[in-house]
């Protein structure tokens, strides 16, 4: 669209059909009068087509009474005639103004309230303190001073680094930024006993002793609490706050672990020969087909029973399923084996090393070994392994209290 | 019939004519001949006319002093008219001088 023809539109004009004997007359008196004419064609032999400014017709009307011509308004165009179309459809143009005012009036409120960045914390605590604030959906847009929220925010929520407020169209976005807190460690440390032990040495760095050198502990005592409960003669108004404090500190101890096994010199052995038989069972429901016979084959034996069942007609609803039953039944042979005593004693020996070893904390000092083979009353030689170490028997244990801001 | 219009030159009026001629006016500004501007053969503008005597869409004669111009082709349009130019479109195939 061109600039003039943009003009023509906003002034309005028409196109009229001439018709007379000699249009040229017409022509020729609306441009001298100064009625502008543009884009004349010609229709038949004794008409044409003029376009014409709508503020020319009444002169044009005169022009063509004086030249003797006919005009027909063809076709109105421009924003005069809408103007006068709109006036006659009131409804329309009413509508259309509601359309616009009730657009407006709708985009001046809001209508989301969104929080973003939340990782820990619940977005929803934001938006109810926001709400509160006066932030929520239908609340007015320009009421809302979003540098102002962002700081009510900021300093309601302790836990929050930054928050942005920004209102997009009918949109509130609210952004935050989570503080990146260190791990808050929550309860008491205890120390307590590894292993059943003799304590022999404590240096305690933090925390109350509640054993002394010299004590035998069991697994699991605590050794030194971390509720550190005042002394009686410290008087205060924290009398009855015990402190709590992570417990500390190294608590040697001598610990005894034992091994005892029974020497075994004759073995019963039980060994396959290599027989082996199988028997099979079908069985629909309650009706069973055996294939093979039923009694074991061999005196002593192993037996292995697989089960296959075949579900294909459960499909079409027969319920007695379809199964395969087969049976294996190896023959096997009890033998008897004398070991040597020596060598049933080495076995053994390292047996029970191995197994003390495992339980021997890495920094423990190893004080005495002891080996023990007695005949005892169920005529069993039996043999026992004793280690003494001195380690430290402290172990952290924590225990979950719930404490109160001191 | 084709014109030459610098045939005729001398035939235009004296005074005006040396005094153009002198102080190398445009001649079209001073003397009152039509200028005719033709660009391909789509569109033809006069500046300087009578008005018009005929319109067809075959045929379109401007008056202008002594004389006319007639412009013949196919599917003419008068573009525009004003009291200094007429604008002509179309398929132009002649254009005819004539007293």
């Amino acid at each position: 669209m061109t600039l003039r023809s943009l003009w023509c539109h906003l002034k309005g004009y028409v196109i009229i059909r001439i018709t007379g004997r000699v249009v040229e007359a017409f022509i020729n008196e609306a441009y001298t009068s100064g009625v502008e004419l543009w884009d004349l064609s010609r229709i038949d032999e004794r008409s044409i087509l003029v376009h014409v400014y709508l503020c020319d017709l009444p002169e044009i009307g005169r022009i063509l009474k004086k030249t003797d011509c006919a005009g027909r308004i063809e076709e109105k165009i421009g924003l005069p005639f809408l103007k006068m179309k709109l006036t006659r459809r009131k409804g329309f143009a009413i509508g259309a103004l509601l359309f616009f005012l009730a657009l407006y009036i709708l985009s001046s409120f809001v209508w989301f309230v969104d929080v973003a960045g939340c990782e820990k914390m619940m977005p929803e605590a934001i938006l109810e303190f926001a709400a509160k604030q006066g932030v929520k959906a239908g609340a007015l847009r320009r009421d809302i001073d979003s540098a102002l929220l962002a700081k009510a925010i900021l300093a309601e929520f302790s836990r929050l680094a930054w928050v942005g407020v920004n209102i997009k169209g009918t949109t509130v976005n609210i952004e935050v930024a989570e503080k990146t807190l260190p791990d808050v460690k929550s309860g008491i440390t205890h120390l307590v006993a590894s292993e059943d032990a003799l304590v022999t040495n404590m240096i305690v760095l933090a925390g109350e002793p509640l054993v002394s050198e010299g004590d035998t502990v069991i697994r699991g005592q605590v050794l030194v609490t971390g509720l550190v409960v005042p002394s009686y003669g410290d008087t205060g108004e924290s009398i009855d706050r015990s402190r709590i404090i992570d417990a500390k500190g190294v608590v040697m101890g001598r610990v005894w672990r034992t091994y005892q096994g029974s020497l075994e010199l004759v073995h019963e052995l039980e060994s396959e020969t290599g027989r082996v038989k199988k028997t099979g069972c079908i069985s629909l429901g309650s009706y069973e087909f055996r294939i093979g016979s039923r009694k074991a084959p061999f005196q002593t034996y192993t037996e292995e029973m697989s089960a296959y069942e075949i579900p294909f007609l459960r499909s079409i609803g027969f319920t007695p399923t379809l199964r395969l039953v087969t049976t294996t039944y190896r023959e096997t042979e009890k033998s008897v084996l004398i070991t040597d005593r020596e060598e049933a004693l080495e076995e053994l020996r390292e047996e029970a090393f191995a197994y003390v070893q495992a339980g021997i904390p890495r920094g423990a000092k190893i004080l005495d070994e002891r080996e023990e083979l007695k005949y005892s009353e169920e005529k069993k030689w039996v043999y026992t392994f004793t280690v003494e170490t001195l380690e430290d028997i402290a172990q952290e244990m924590r225990e979950d209290r719930e404490i109160g801001h001191s | 019939m084709a014109v030459d219009i610098s045939g005729e030159k001398r035939g235009l009026g004296g005074a005006k004519e040396k005094i153009a001629e002198f102080f190398e006016f445009p001649r079209d500004s001073i003397l009152d001949v039509p200028r005719i501007v033709v660009m391909g053969n789509v569109e033809l503008s006069v500046e300087n006319h009578l008005g018009i005597i005929g319109y067809t869409s075959g045929s379109v004669e401007i008056a202008v002093s002594r004389g006319k111009i007639t412009v013949r082709g196919k599917d003419l349009a008068i573009s525009s008219i004003t009291k200094t130019s007429i604008g002509v479109q179309g398929l132009i195939e002649h254009v005819d001088f004539s007293a």
